[in-house]
């Protein structure tokens, strides 16, 4: 099986590779980096991909185009294998930064620096990258350029930073016993979650994460600081307005380190209920695609970054959020 | 003196009362000019109230202490009979002015200037308001507070402005004639719109009674649009493509004046989303929406419409109640 630190190694390379090409040239490196069977998964409207070509023409050519330069800020970088099948994965997280000079996804570029969060997940093989899966926010970008795609959010609107210690890039090897007690602790955090049906009370939550943690969410909600304001800004407007919320189970769960993330696809499925993102009551199914990056510090969990894929939540609640966008903007592309 | 100016004489003093009363004694200098039968109407959160204690405790008391040296700047203000049933209706709108120095509703002051988009109905019976109406656009006032309760509106976000003409002050008698003209224009765009429901108005039934270059100064939320086609790709296609089975209830009030015209309903439209107005997914309910209109004509056809939606309103019909939102958003540890 592939180790922690080969599996870092040829993330690296990828990354080191695919940044300093020309959009052009993407289609070739990341057939160079990817194995046979290589697929994509990716936050709308990018979905499910298959090989090198759709991936490159898809996600990352017009990303490269509209971002000029455009270069990869990790915050956190890691690899581990997965507890559900034993794979080995690395995660990717922090920002693309670049010059908004051209539209992207029909988002009127703005000329200056935009920050698109992201979270990205490579399954390696054989020394090859198998299959990845990426998070970018989406809504962010559109915020940066003066959009408002839904109501104003519950948490604070800010580009999330990195972990407050600074130490999120995993490049050596990390001691296998730091690394059992956050995959540990994650685990029975969801544990707590999902037995709770998601209604986790202060009691619980005080069990795995620290009085002072950070949640870091997605645009559309916005960060939130200390468990009593997590509750208020976003677990309860969840709760209150979900409903029949079902886990759907992850697609990867791993740590490394104080570090430790899952993603699904979805993870939960659920109904608009009464009402959630201040928008309104809905019966139809609906679906979310999570990320969860955590930090643990000590025996309990500081720092946690969320990203969700809005786009599609509210595309299988009647809305297209791009389209609207491009129409309102008078944007093709 | 007629009908109208005699009208407009007992709205004038009611204005001027309401205006020079200090925030404690407005009860006392409008309770006059009411009379005791007096029932109002109101935008979310005010709905309806039947006495006027209750409307200066529960409308006018509040604005005035939130707005320092709330004035009222009328770009609109005619009268006239109400076609519906033949009572007599005058109509104030404009926009109050204040310094925005105390939260008002639960939107956080900002001790700046703040312009409230308002249109009053004022029903007038024996010289007293025996019935009234009032919308402000709420939407508008957090947006100026730094709140964006919507999702980015299809049209322009700005305070709309008054008539291009500047002659929209009805204080003196106008030509029946014209009058008559601006009644008969009302009648047949109000017979071309509502003959289109469920489906699209065309350009073609637009240009009949309204002029190519034609304003659409609408509310928060949806914003402005400017010519036909602007008006029909930044509001109208996202209204009919975004409401399913939309029915017209009728109007309470109907007037014209000059070159000036107004009507509301309560509700004028009940209809059910089906996902995409303004940005928010389809909901299961039938909802009503209160709208007013008013319209100023140009020669044989209309130039400029400025209209209000009571949003806060339709929006609660589908369990999103805006202000109990930003209140929890905006003072989380109260």
């Amino acid at each position: 099986m592939t180790s922690r630190q080969e599996a870092k190694a040829v993330a690296l390379e990828y990354m080191r590779a695919a940044e300093s090409a020309q959009p052009e040239a993407l289609t070739q490196i990341i057939e160079q980096y990817s194995g046979p069977d290589y697929s994509f998964r990716g936050v709308h409207p990018f979905n499910e991909l298959e090989g090198a070509a759709a991936v490159a023409e898809t996600v990352w050519m017009p990303l490269r185009r509209a971002l000029t330069p455009m270069q990869r800020r990790q915050d956190i970088f890691f690899a581990g294998p997965n507890l559900l099948d034993n794979t080995m994965w690395v995660t990717s997280m922090g920002q693309f930064m670049g010059l908004f000079d051209r539209d992207w996804l029909g988002i009127p570029s703005t000329g200056k620096i935009a920050f698109v969060p992201y979270c990205e997940f490579f399954r390696i093989e054989d020394g090859r990258i198998a299959e990845s899966a990426l998070w970018v926010d989406i809504i962010s970008v559109m915020h940066q350029a003066g959009i408002r795609p839904l109501p104003m959010q519950t948490g604070a609107e800010i580009v999330n930073p990195g972990p407050r210690t600074s130490d999120g890039v995993l490049l050596e090897p990390q001691d296998e016993a730091e690394s059992k007690k956050t995959l540990d602790l994650i685990m029975q955090m969801c544990a707590d979650l999902v037995g709770d049906t998601l209604e986790s009370a202060s009691d619980t939550l005080r069990k795995t994460w620290h009085e002072d943690m950070i949640w870091f969410g997605p645009a559309g909600i916005g960060a939130t600081y200390t468990i009593e304001r997590y509750q208020q800004q976003h677990q309860g407007p969840f709760r209150a307005g979900l409903e029949d919320i079902d886990f759907h189970g992850h697609v990867l769960e791993h740590a490394e380190g104080d570090y430790g993330s899952w993603f699904g696809w979805p993870n939960l499925r659920m109904k608009q209920g009464r009402g959630f993102l201040g928008l309104p009551e809905s019966t139809t199914p609906t679906e979310m695609r999570v990320v969860d990056v955590y930090r643990r510090r000590g025996d309990k969990l500081a720092e946690n970054w969320i990203f969700i894929d809005f786009l599609h939540y509210k595309r299988l609640l009647g809305v297209d959020v791009l389209e609207r966008c491009r129409s309102i903007s008078q944007r093709r592309g | 003196m007629t009908e109208r100016q005699s009208a407009k004489a007992a709205a004038l003093a009611y204005v001027d009362a309401l205006e020079t009363a200090d925030s404690t004694g407005i009860l006392d200098d409008v309770g006059d000019l009411v009379a005791p039968s007096y029932q109002f109407r109101g935008v979310h959160p005010f709905n309806e109230i039947d006495n006027i204690a209750g409307v200066v405790e529960c409308v006018w008391q509040p604005l005035n202490e939130a707005l320092t040296s709330m004035r009222r700047r009328q770009d609109i203000f005619m009268a006239g009979p109400n076609i519906v049933d033949g009572s007599l209706w005058v109509i104030s709108m404009g926009h109050f002015m204040g310094l925005f120095d105390k939260d008002w509703l639960g939107i956080p002051s900002t001790g700046k200037i703040v312009l409230i988009p308002f249109c009053e109905f004022l029903r007038i019976d024996d010289s007293k308001i025996a019935e009234s109406a009032l919308w402000v656009d709420i939407i508008s006032v957090m947006k100026q507070a730094g709140l964006t309760p919507l999702p980015t509106s299809t049209g322009a976000e700005f305070i709309n402005p008054g008539p291009q003409t500047n002659d929209g002050l009805l204080v003196d008698a106008q030509d029946e004639t014209e009058t008559e003209k601006t009644r008969a224009l009302v009648d047949r765009m109000k017979a071309d719109f509502t003959a289109t429901y469920p489906g699209h108005i065309t350009a073609a039934t637009m240009v009949k009674t309204w002029h190519d270059d034609m304003s659409w100064f609408g509310p928060g939320g949806i914003g402005a649009a400017y010519t036909i086609d602007g008006f029909l790709n930044q509001h109208e296609r996202p209204f009919r493509d975004g409401l399913d089975n939309i029915v017209f209830n009728g109007h309470v009030c109907n007037i014209a004046e000059g070159h000036y015209a107004g009507w509301f309903g309560w509700p004028n439209l009940t209809m059910t989303p089906s996902g995409g107005l303004m940005g928010l997914p389809a909901c299961d309910r039938r909802v009503h929406m209160r709208v007013i209109d008013i319209y100023r004509r140009d020669g044989d056809k209309f130039a400029e419409n400025w209209i209000f939606i009571d949003m806060l309103h339709w929006l609660l019909q589908q369990n999103v109640d805006v202000l109990a939102r930003m209140r929890t958003i905006s003072r989380p540890s109260e």
